[in-house]
């Protein structure tokens, strides 16, 4: 309760009026508040109400006289908490016993009528000051107490932090809620235990805790992060001060007040969100480094289609790879090559976004032709062989390149920003370079550009390498395919003049019965015949390596009408050697009917070069019922082929085991081969079976019509 | 009247031995060397049976005389037989196609077939 009044209140009580009076004359002041009652029972009613710092009661009153108010006021005070003193104010002399009945029912003095002013002032102000003073006290101890419980109130209810007391020796004084419930010890359990009980083991082995206490006694606080214990004895993450109390007069230290914040929660979190933002980032980075892939790897496989499908244009393919280079990679690019005979490099593409760019490029070109000695660019990456990488194009740098202040004030207004120029090399030389510029796109190039701007060009420079020798080769095979041409048609014309001519000869001698003569000639269109049979087995074996297949003009054919034929000549040949066929009236079918020829010429010539030749050679065909295809079969008697030379027999330039007879007849090795071929883009197929029982038999079988089998 | 066979062949020899084979067979030859002779000559014969036409030859060759022989309406019914080595490049309308080199008796056989010889051999 605030003494709002500051007066200090004094009760006076007496039955007399005029005494009254009288006191209140001597004690009036303003300090005071001076309330008069005249009877004891006011005087009790009054302090019912409210406090006196001190009561001046006279002893004589009628009814209740002073001794029985003092007495009852003890008694309420006692019940009310209060005790004013009481001062007795006496007329008359009063004896002994009445003076101790009054001492020991309150009184704390005796005054006697008359009253001497000044010492009744003195001793009234004497307890008014007390009063004062007690009141001062009362409420400075309330307002004290009020702190002390708000205060209490506070820590009590805090429960993000543990705030509790340490004595200076480091035990346990006070604990809150907080501490329970972050150390999970409760107030009973922990009170009186040390400190060091918080601690992790390596922690108060290393004297951690009593180091805490020395620094904030030394410094007045400390402020922690580190792990502490639970009750459970799992650990988190901590947030400590510990601040040093003392005594505010003495300065004694009196104890340790100690906050604790449990981070685990924050710290988690924290870290959860530095994991997330390096996620972020990391992915951000990821995706961008795939944009850039993406972008790069099209620009590859676009640029290396180009390059691909290019053979002999490569000037056009890479002026198709400099377009693809824009805008993604560069805002300029364009491609130098050496040529021959030229003093410096000449420039074969140019690109930009804009199209009209490019046209005043070009035009600028003309007006500044580039220097073939220039230190720096295309011209020095091909006589170095070295790539140039310009992060940032200083001023310096493209004023180095300008012939005039006209030249320098149009290349400023290109902008340009960032440069790299790579070497096009190929496997002996370096014959040219590609440049991407960047302007006024605020774009930079980096090392990671440049190490794919040099990869890019080593693969285009592959590709133009392997046009141009292509193109070489192009005009080789070229060359090779007609010179084979030509050599078939200058081979033939004497072959058939040779040939025609022995006709004639022939003819002559027969007509005039020359059998020598006839000999003679025969023997001379045997070796035409033979000649033009190799004729045509290279240009076969060239044709069919270089161009891509056997020719075949297929046509209903009678296939024994080409026996026919063939045994004929063959008969009249080797007019000692039996030459057996066997064929059904006709066999008809779609296929190339010189081309069968050649085929069933060299089985049933092998047949008789290497037959017995006192045995027949048997050529047989016919339908084979079940599956409509025709089968021709030609047999020899004689010695077997092996079965390691059977393997092969197909095979070109191979000549089987001659044997001295053989060998003057044989060809190059190529008809078995040839014949295969044939066989084969008929869609037929052909085989051999040889035993030193049966002799050695070539078959061959056919399908009606010619299926188209994909070219040798 | 006796048939006439045209020759048209660059190769010398070869055109010789190819008029003395069929001469001696009791055809009339004529030869040219290459086709604008032939283109020439072609318009002078009477009984015109048969064309033996070789196709590469310098000047003009085979084809382009086939073909401007073609554009005379007189000359449209005239057997052509391509004599050629290379007998892939003879063009569509001719009569036959030989492969060089051709034996005697099969080039007579041939022209049998489109002409009458003055003696039957």
């Amino acid at each position: 309760m605030e003494v709002s009044d500051t007066r200090t209140p004094i009760l006076l009580v007496d039955d007399q009026r005029a005494n009254l009076l009288a006191l209140e004359a001597v004690l009036g002041s303003p300090a005071y508040e001076l309330v008069s009652v005249t009877s004891g029972v006011d005087a009790l009613a009054e302090l019912e109400r409210r406090e006196f710092a001190v009561i001046l009661l006279d002893l004589q009153m009628p009814t209740m006289d002073g001794v029985e108010t003092a007495l009852k006021m003890r008694e309420r005070a006692t019940k009310l908490g209060r005790r004013a003193p009481i001062i007795f104010v006496t007329a008359i002399d009063i004896d002994r016993e009445r003076i101790l009945r009054a001492y020991s029912s309150g009184a704390v003095d005796f005054m006697q009528k008359p009253l001497e002013a000044a010492v009744l002032k003195a001793k009234v102000s004497v307890f008014a000051e007390l009063y004062r003073a007690r009141d001062r006290f009362e409420s400075e101890r309330r307002a004290t107490e009020e702190e002390a419980r708000r205060f209490r109130l506070l820590v009590e209810s805090v429960k993000d932090y543990a705030i509790f007391i340490l004595d200076p020796k480091g035990f346990v004084a006070t604990w809150n809620a907080g501490a329970e419930r972050i150390k999970g010890y409760t107030a009973g359990e922990i009170i009186g235990k040390y400190f060091a009980i918080f601690y992790p083991p390596e922690d108060v082995a290393a004297g951690k805790c009593e180091r805490e206490l020395e620094v904030a006694t030394r410094e007045g606080r400390l402020e922690d992060e580190g792990w502490r214990l639970r009750k459970d004895g799992s650990r988190f993450w901590a947030n400590v001060t510990i601040t040093a109390l003392r005594d505010p007069e003495s300065g004694a230290l009196v104890g340790f007040a100690k906050v604790t914040r449990d981070l685990t929660a924050r710290v988690q979190n924290e870290a959860q969100l530095r994991h997330l933002a390096a996620e972020k980032a990391a992915f951000e980075a990821r995706a961008a480094a795939e944009n850039e892939q993406r972008v790069r790897r099209e620009f590859l496989a676009k640029a290396g289609e180009a390059l691909m499908a290019s053979t002999l244009d490569y000037r056009g393919t890479l002026a198709t790879v400099a377009r693809l280079a824009v805008p993604d990679l560069a805002d300029w690019c364009s491609v130098e090559l050496l040529e021959p005979g030229a003093a410096g490099p000449s420039q074969v593409a140019l690109a930009h976004a804009d199209p009209s760019k490019v046209h005043y490029a070009r035009e600028l070109a003309e007006r500044y032709p580039p220097e073939p000695n220039a230190p720096r660019g295309a011209p020095q990456v091909i006589r170095s062989g070295k790539s140039e990488l310009y992060p940032e194009l200083s001023a310096a740098l493209l004023e180095a390149g300008a012939r005039d202040v006209e030249h320098l004030r149009i290349i400023r207004a290109l902008r340009l920003e960032s440069a790299m120029v790579v070497p096009l090399s190929g496997r002996d030389c370096v014959f040219g370079a590609m440049t991407f510029i960047y302007a006024d796109s605020g774009r930079r190039y980096t090392e990671s550009d440049l190490s794919f701007a040099e990869e890019f060009a080593r693969r285009a420079a592959m590709a133009i390498e392997n046009a141009q020798a292509h193109s070489t080769l192009s005009s080789v095979l070229e060359f090779q395919e007609r010179f084979v041409a030509i050599l078939g048609h200058d081979l033939r014309n004497p072959l058939s003049a040779i040939d025609m001519g022995a006709g004639v000869l022939r003819q002559r001698a027969e007509r005039a019965q020359d059998s020598d003569t006839t000999r003679v000639l025969d023997r001379m269109k045997a070796s035409a015949r033979r000649m033009e049979r190799m004729i045509e087995q290279i240009l076969d074996l060239t044709r069919s390596r270089i161009a891509g297949g056997l020719e075949m003009r297929v046509a209903e054919t009678d296939l024994c009408v080409t026996l026919s034929a063939i045994v004929d000549e063959l008969r009249a040949a080797n007019p000692s050697r039996t030459i057996e066929l066997r064929c059904p009236p006709t066999l008809i079918g779609m296929w190339d009917r010189d081309r069968l020829e050649q085929v069933f010429s060299n089985l049933v010539g092998n047949a008789i070069s290497y037959g017995l030749v006192e045995k027949p050679v048997t050529l047989a065909a016919r339908e084979e019922v079940p599956d409509g295809l025709v089968r021709v079969e030609v047999h020899n008697e004689g010695p077997p082929i092996s079965e390691e030379l059977q393997a092969k027999i197909f095979t070109p330039f191979r000549r089987g085991e001659l044997d001295s007879k053989a060998a003057h007849t044989a060809g190059l090795g190529l008809g078995l081969y040839i014949s295969h071929a044939i066989v084969a883009k008929h869609g037929g197929e052909i085989g051999v079976r040889s035993s030193s029982a049966e002799g050695t038999t070539f078959w061959v079988t056919l399908p009606r019509r010619t299926t188209t089998s994909p070219s040798e | 009247m006796v048939h006439t066979v045209l020759v048209v062949e660059d190769e010398a020899d070869l055109r010789e031995m190819m008029r003395e084979a069929l001469e001696w067979n009791g055809y009339a030859v004529v030869t040219a060397d290459d086709g604008r002779t032939a283109l020439e000559a072609i318009g002078r014969i009477e009984q015109l049976c048969l064309v033996l036409l070789d196709l590469l030859m310098p000047g003009m060759n085979g084809l382009e005389f086939f073909e401007e022989m073609r554009k005379r309406p007189e000359l449209a019914k005239v057997p052509v037989v391509v004599h050629s080595s290379a007998p892939a490049l003879a063009p569509a309308g001719v009569t036959r196609v030989l492969q060089k080199p051709l034996e005697l008796d099969r080039l007579l056989s041939v022209v049998r077939e489109y002409c009458a010889a003055s003696v039957v051999s």
